[in-house]
């Protein structure tokens, strides 16, 4: 008996110190964090120098070296710029008329029964579609210059953000809403004054959602018709076998879906700082 | 009293749904209610209280008979009354002054005159210090008193009050009612209060009305002649209260147990 | 007076200058993917011939033939690179564009072979290079692509029952993937654009079994291949644009086919290419781009034969094609 004791106490032991272990990992404050998550990314880029090469073809993956200088080519000659402000330009006109659309769609419904019902399946049905595959349409609607990437963006965007925002309209407290019609609010009030704040946060998602999706629309666009942008030099890239271009293009486009990624989420925060104040 | 009804409900009838999924909520309702009068309606839940209050603010139409108004007819939503429910319908995203000043936003006063207004309903509550304060930051006592404060100053003449205090604690519950028979002496407002709990009815009304279990009707109206001012506190352990309590709690009690068969 | 002098000298030679910016007639030209065989383009942006045509020549890439197809048939480009195979197919379904330049006279693609299959057969006659495919797997562009076709017309030829007696996969137009395909050992030999072969002999997984670019098979010589087209409305409006193009073009390929001057603008267009690599680039593909830019019925009918393309439409062959606007 003492002895069973005994064993039971040590596991005991054990597990409330792998338990601390692992409150203790979660727990590390945000400085702590950035170094981590920074010698975790020089941590792959390592491994990646040392495989390339080695244990997998130059050729398939190239090597961080080749990539950063093709970079540093890239900006030094001052060729990117053009490229970048291209896809930028498609990816932020793109994104602003998908989400107005978006919005503006989604209340609309929201507010709507009929019109929601009416229009249910036929809005989950081009929800459905890949609608990349609908690249080669758009430049034959809306030709060969940046208005087709422009299109392509914006119709990646709306869908994501009118379903959020549609939800976040429906979502409404009908309290809220009751309450404001008591005293006297008109229909305008009531949508400005609860149902868009109310929707916010949901509508919040939405934006962030489709931000990638901006620009993978531009992208797709620039790589099937175009001759500037991140899209076109991931496709010239390719062409030439120049995987360390292709991937130096590709580090281009993460680092703008971070930036656009960074923006949306200060703007929702300045939007929503009544949620972070809390007891 | 005046013999004007302030409110009146007249062969009131209200049905939800139709064929198998109809539901009766009220049936045949008669009721006058004076000016300045406070009523308690009391009754077994799901009895259909809220969905007489729900048509006296107009928020639901009266499938049969009518609900009158100050004379009128209710057949919109009823702008003059104030309404306040159990769950605190403070916008989230509002602080206090801006929630408290939400009528007169409405109503298009200047954002000046509107803060003024706010802030003197805001110290008659009691939560001057607390305006730039959001409703997460308040606890529930704070929120009523600010729902109160909205709700008074677009100057109502009657409040429609919906289990306002159920989710509160004794203490502060019995704050509240003191808050509100001050507040009732000030401006002499019509009030229907719906409650569950008895001793409150009693506390504040001048009248209790016990209505049936759905489809409600009333059952039974009891005057409360308690002498005003009152004091929350001490009157409940009055004879005469208890006398009240014993005599409607009899009539209550088998409404609710009818229910449970 | 000096300084008045100086100054009207300024603001003359500033009208003038304007003048001649203005005179820029502005066209809009698609190109297909960068490829190689684009060769004239490439020459006539870099040394400025298009601008001493006066013409300010915007270029834009498209994937694929049928994009560029499109782009010139809705008239969203003014002229546009493509295949004549695009073209007859087109004209096949009662869809009319014209070639007005032709920049290559044989196809792009060129059999080729892993290092075994080349070994093997050497020192074979055509004939039997075709045969000694047999057994094997063979990467071709797409399902029913002209690479496909031209196989076809192989092998009816000389003796191969297709499918049957190869096994095909489909490896699109870029020449990376017969690089990886070769590498990852999918196929033993394929039919892909140039330079897909150079790579393969650069990567040293392959190279040339068959070289039809060299003008081996009689079927595959004197076509009109790959051409400057544009659509009909343009011929009738603005006649004098499309002289300017094709003058454009036709200095640009006699300059391109100057290997000292060529293989460098090639070069800089491809700097992504070793020096080696370009050079067996540009001499593969020069055998391939004309001198004059000249086209034949014959040609024409040629592509017809190996194509075969589908649709219900007679084909108008001098319609799809003209020299009117290549100088006399």
């Amino acid at each position: 008996m003492t002895v069973r004791l005994d064993t039971d106490q040590e596991g005991r032991a054990v597990r409330s110190r792998k338990r601390a272990a692992r409150r203790s990992a979660a727990e590390i404050g945000t400085p702590a964090m950035a170094v981590l998550q920074v010698a975790f990314g020089v941590l792959i880029l390592v491994v990646w120098q040392l495989a390339a090469g080695r244990l997998v073809d130059e050729f398939m993956v190239s090597n961080p070296l080749a990539v950063i200088s093709r970079l540093w080519e890239w900006i030094a000659s001052g060729t990117i710029w053009i490229h970048v402000w291209a896809t930028v330009y498609a990816t932020l006109v793109g994104f602003a008329i998908g989400a107005a659309a978006g919005v503006v769609g989604g209340v609309w419904l929201g507010l709507s029964p009929f019109l929601s019902r009416l229009l249910n399946p036929y809005i989950w049905a081009f929800n459905a579609l890949p609608k990349v595959a609908l690249a080669p349409l758009f430049i034959l609607w809306f030709g060969l210059d940046i208005n087709s990437k422009i299109a392509l963006a914006a119709v990646l965007v709306v869908f994501l953000v009118f379903v959020s925002t549609f939800s976040g309209v429906r979502e409404v407290d009908r309290d809220l809403t009751d309450s404001l019609r008591l005293m006297g609010a008109s229909r305008s009030q009531i949508l400005f004054k609860v149902v868009l704040p109310s929707a916010t946060s949901w509508i919040f998602v939405g934006l962030k959602t489709s931000v990638p999706y901006a620009l993978i629309g531009t992208i797709i666009g620039e790589m099937i018709a175009a001759n500037r942008g991140l899209g076109y030099l991931v496709q010239l890239a390719g062409s030439e076998f120049d995987t360390a271009g292709v991937f130096a293009a590709l580090v281009v486009i993460s680092v703008l879906a971070v930036i656009f990624n960074e923006i949306v989420g200060s703007v929702q925060l300045r939007m929503e700082g009544w949620k972070v104040v809390g007891r | 009293m005046s013999a004007e009804a302030m409110i009146e409900l007249r062969s009131l009838h209200k049905t939800f749904g139709t064929g198998a999924e109809e539901v009766r909520a009220v049936e045949g309702v008669d009721l006058k209610i004076s000016p300045r009068e406070i009523v308690a309606f009391i009754g077994p839940s799901g009895c259909g209280k809220s969905t007489l209050l729900n048509m006296i603010a107009g928020l639901y139409e009266a499938t049969a008979g009518e609900v009158y108004y100050n004379g009128r007819e209710v057949t919109d939503v009823n702008t003059n009354v104030g309404y306040m429910t159990q769950k605190d319908n403070l916008l989230p995203w509002r602080n206090v002054l801006d929630n408290v000043a939400l009528p007169l936003e409405i109503n298009g006063w200047s954002r000046e005159r509107r803060y003024e207004a706010a802030r003197a309903m805001i110290a008659h509550v009691g939560l001057d210090g607390f305006e730039d304060k959001y409703s997460s930051e308040l606890s529930g006592g704070m929120r009523k008193r600010a729902c109160l404060a909205r709700m008074l100053l677009y100057g109502p003449q009657a409040l429609l009050l919906d289990e306002p205090f159920a989710a509160l604690d004794a203490q502060l519950r019995i704050a509240m009612h003191e808050l509100l028979l001050r507040l009732w002496q000030e401006n002499q407002q019509t009030i229907v209060l719906v409650t569950h709990d008895l001793v409150e009815a009693i506390t504040l009304a001048d009248r209790v009305v016990v209505f049936t279990k759905r489809p409600a009707r009333v059952a039974f109206e009891q005057a409360i002649d308690l002498p005003r001012p009152r004091d929350v506190q001490a009157v409940r352990f009055t004879k005469h209260f208890q006398r009240l309590y014993d005599t409607i709690w009899q009539r209550l009690r088998e409404e609710y147990v009818e229910e449970k068969l | 007076m000096k300084s008045i002098r100086f100054a009207l000298v300024a603001v003359l030679s500033a009208m003038v200058m304007c003048t001649a910016a203005a005179a820029q007639e502005a066209v809009k030209i698609v190109n297909i993917g960068h490829g190689y065989f684009s060769g004239p383009l490439y020459v006539a942006v870099r040394e400025g011939i298009f601008k001493k045509h006066g013409l300010d020549a915007e270029v834009i890439t498209v994937k694929g033939g049928a994009l560029a197809f499109q782009a010139v048939f809705t008239e969203e480009a003014d002229f546009g690179i493509l295949s004549y195979e695009h073209v007859l197919t087109a004209a096949a379904q009662g869809r009319n564009i014209v070639s007005i330049f032709n920049i290559a006279d044989r196809p792009l693609n060129n059999v080729v072979a892993d290092n075994e299959l080349l070994e093997a057969n050497k020192d074979k006659s055509l004939a039997e290079r075709v045969r000694a495919l047999k057994g094997h797997r063979v990467g071709t562009p797409s399902a029913g692509g002209s690479g496909e076709k031209m196989l076809r017309v192989l092998a009816r030829e000389y003796g191969l029952t297709l499918p049957g007696d190869v096994e095909l996969a489909y490896l699109g137009g870029d020449p990376a993937a017969y690089v990886g395909a070769f590498r990852g050992d999918v196929v033993d030999a394929a039919m892909p654009f140039e330079p897909a072969g150079v790579l393969l002999e650069q990567e040293g997984l392959g190279g040339t079994l068959i070289n039809i670019m060299s003008g081996e098979v009689e079927a595959f010589r004197d076509l009109i291949f790959m051409t400057v087209a544009t659509y009909p409305g343009m011929l009738e409006k603005n006649p004098e644009l499309v002289k300017k193009v094709v003058a454009a073009f036709l200095e640009a390929q006699t300059v391109l086919l100057d290997p000292e001057r060529g293989k460098a603008i090639m070069a800089a267009e491809f700097p992504k290419l070793t020096p080696e690599a370009n050079d067996r680039a540009y001499e593969t593909v020069r055998q391939i781009w004309t001198e004059d830019g000249r086209m034949t019925l014959e040609g024409a009918k040629k592509v017809y034969d190996y194509l075969q393309p589908e649709g219900t439409a007679t084909i108008d062959y001098e319609a799809t094609f003209t020299n009117a606007y290549l100088p006399e």
